[in-house]
């Protein structure tokens, strides 16, 4: 069962609804929160509404793309960092490059392979997690008073 | 009567003890005071955590009612962009909200630093500023309701973060079309910001915090107040008969697409503006990504070439498989994308090798005489030099034997042979990033472990 917690809480984003409801399973058994969306507009509002851990963009998708989501979704500073993972169609290199411009963080092409793309998911959540300690330990290192000026309340 | 800060701080001091507990939060100092109450920095003793407390002043006029309509109104709303609330109660006399306390100033003081500094605020930071108070709004009209008050002294910027929140719901209405009273809004708002529809008691809607979020946008990149207006009267004059300027008649250096975001913010038609708060953040965040990239073009997964050249060092790939040829062309495209690389066509001389030189990723063949890939895989993971170290598995079988087997051994990722140049380039791009994040942790963590200790020592006892 998942801990509400510590649990990533994932964002999914893919208008097949076979594929969502895969996702969703196996992405909650391995412990995450997941939430579904079933277009890009979807995901940038559920984006919006909610904090994430992590979100997954199908390319392809209806009213809003993978690709025109994904800079709306990171545009806020709240979601600057948020690591995105794009579901490619084809191993295409342009749409791979394009994902990247658009701010992905990674991406799998389909056939999706749930154990790679759930080492890809827990790659990304280890990255965020230690640029997050490492901002948190600057932050330290910055508050810290250096040892002269150091006085105990 | 309770009116006044000072009258709040003696009250308390007077019921609530030394110092000053109330609803389990120790009062600590002023932060601010207005017209309608004071807000105090204090520390929430169970949660163990800053809040601010907001206390009402005591009027006649129905705000005691509508102060606990703000709390309750802001309660239902869980968003990083609108400031949480966690209680409103009444002891005795005083009455108080508790809400997050953020660190940070408003953007009001961030727009009069930089009159008075004459240095325009950046356009991309208020663009960040703009977007993410309008997901705060989208939030609130996704409970059905308006915040009737959005005002650069309302939007709070975190210092930490720089993430902006919106404060004071304390207008904030249901937006229910009632039949006859068309929404009336009798009192409120603040004259300048408050949209033409407010000011004319006309219909509301999401559009109209638009419109105030739209002069609030012109105001912090002009540098200037959009309405030089001080009543009511003016106000409903000037805001519902003349159009706002183009800002950049103000302030050229304007994109233009922010330009046209503002202008649509702030017609005076409500028909004309965005309808909703995510259609504006639609439009905001393409705005920023268009300055983004046109100040400062991202590459991605390619190293970043420093502008000295030889000093910023390239990840350093190492390539591990029996097959010549495949070692050669990964080499070939890997060099190509800007990464130092070494190839090896055995496991034991792959792992001597990365003892003296640590590399940032390996790419390991599956399946190798001497010395499989699981082998050294399994090697690299017990060795304390090797262990964080990503490592890639290739494989020619689709076998998802082989990936589960790999995965137990430690593999960071996979890759299926044939590999495209795409895949295997963006492969260490993104593993390099975690390698040097995971070093950058290293060296922060021996720096604040050795500032620790010298502490240590100039206390004369161990801390936590």
């Amino acid at each position: 069962m998942s801990d509400p917690i510590t649990a990533p809480r994932i964002l999914v984003a893919d208008d097949d609804s076979l594929i969502r409801e895969l996702l969703s399973e196996v992405l909650s058994a391995r412990g995450a929160i997941v939430t579904l969306a079933e277009d890009g507009e979807a995901a940038l509002r559920e984006a919006v509404l909610a904090p994430f851990d992590l979100c997954i963009l199908d390319c392809e998708m209806p009213k809003l793309s993978g690709l025109e989501a994904c800079p709306r979704i990171i545009a806020s500073a709240c979601t600057r960092n948020l690591p995105i993972l794009f579901l490619t169609g084809h191993n295409d290199d342009a749409i791979i490059q394009q994902a990247f411009d658009a701010g992905a963080s990674d991406f799998l092409a389909k056939p999706v392979h749930l154990e790679l793309l759930w080492r890809r998911i827990t790659n990304l959540l280890s990255l965020a997690q230690m640029r997050k300690e490492r901002e948190n330990l600057k932050a330290l290192l910055k508050l810290s008073v250096t040892p002269d000026n150091f006085e105990a309340k | 009567m309770i009116d006044s800060a000072s009258a709040i701080c003696r009250e308390l001091s007077a019921t609530c003890g030394k110092p000053p507990v109330i609803g389990g939060v120790e009062i600590r100092h002023l932060i601010d005071a207005g017209g309608m109450g004071a807000v105090f920095q204090g520390i929430h003793l169970r949660l163990r955590i800053p809040v601010a407390v907001k206390f009402l002043f005591e009027s006649m006029d129905g705000s005691a009612a509508r102060f606990a309509d703000e709390a309750s109104t802001a309660a239902k709303i869980n968003n990083p962009n609108v400031v949480r609330v966690y209680d409103v109660n009444k002891e005795g006399r005083l009455q108080y909200i508790v809400q997050e306390y953020v660190d940070g100033q408003t953007a009001e003081f961030h727009l009069e630093q930089s009159v008075r500094l004459q240095t325009p605020l950046k356009e991309d930071w208020v663009l960040r500023l703009i977007a993410d108070t309008a997901r705060g709004l989208a939030a609130i009209h996704a409970v059905n309701f308006l915040h009737l008050d959005i005002k650069p002294t309302n939007i709070m910027v975190s210092k930490k973060d720089s993430v902006s929140k919106i404060l004071d719901l304390g207008l904030a209405r249901q937006n229910v079309e009632l039949p006859g009273t068309k929404n009336r809004i009798a009192d409120g708002g603040t004259p300048g910001y408050a949209s033409p529809e407010q000011l004319q008691f006309l219909k509301l809607g999401p559009s109209s915090d638009i419109y105030s979020l739209g002069v609030s946008m012109f105001e912090l990149l002009g540098g200037r107040r959009a309405h030089d207006i001080s009543s009511w009267g003016s106000a409903i004059l000037k805001q519902t008969t003349v159009e706002l300027p183009n800002i950049r008649r103000i302030r050229p250096d304007v994109s233009e697409a922010t330009a046209a975001i503002i202008e649509r913010c702030v017609r005076i038609d409500p028909e004309f503006r965005y309808q909703s708060a995510l259609e504006l953040l639609s439009e905001l965040a393409l705005a920023t990504h268009a300055h983004v990239s046109r100040h400062a073009p991202v590459p991605f997964a390619r190293p970043v070439k420093s502008p000295s050249g030889e000093h910023e060092l390239a990840p350093l790939v190492y390539c591990v498989d029996d097959n010549v040829q495949v070692c050669m062309s990964m080499a070939e495209l890997l060099t190509e994308a800007g990464y130092h690389t070494e190839v090896f066509t055995d496991g034991p001389r792959a792992i001597a090798r990365m003892k003296k030189t640590p590399p940032d990723v390996v790419f390991l063949d599956y399946e190798m005489p001497v010395m499989s890939g699981l082998d050294v895989c399994r090697v690299m993971r017990g060795d304390d030099a090797l262990k964080h170290i990503p490592v890639v598995f290739l494989t020619g079988s689709a076998s998802p034997d082989h990936m589960k087997l790999a995965m137990h051994a430690g593999a960071t990722d996979y890759l299926f042979k044939p590999t495209q140049a795409a895949e295997l380039i963006s492969r260490v791009g993104c593993l390099t990033k975690i390698t040097r994040a995971q070093r950058e942790l290293e060296t922060l963590e021996r720096q604040y472990g050795s500032f620790r200790s010298r502490l240590s020592t100039i206390i004369g006892k161990e801390i936590l």
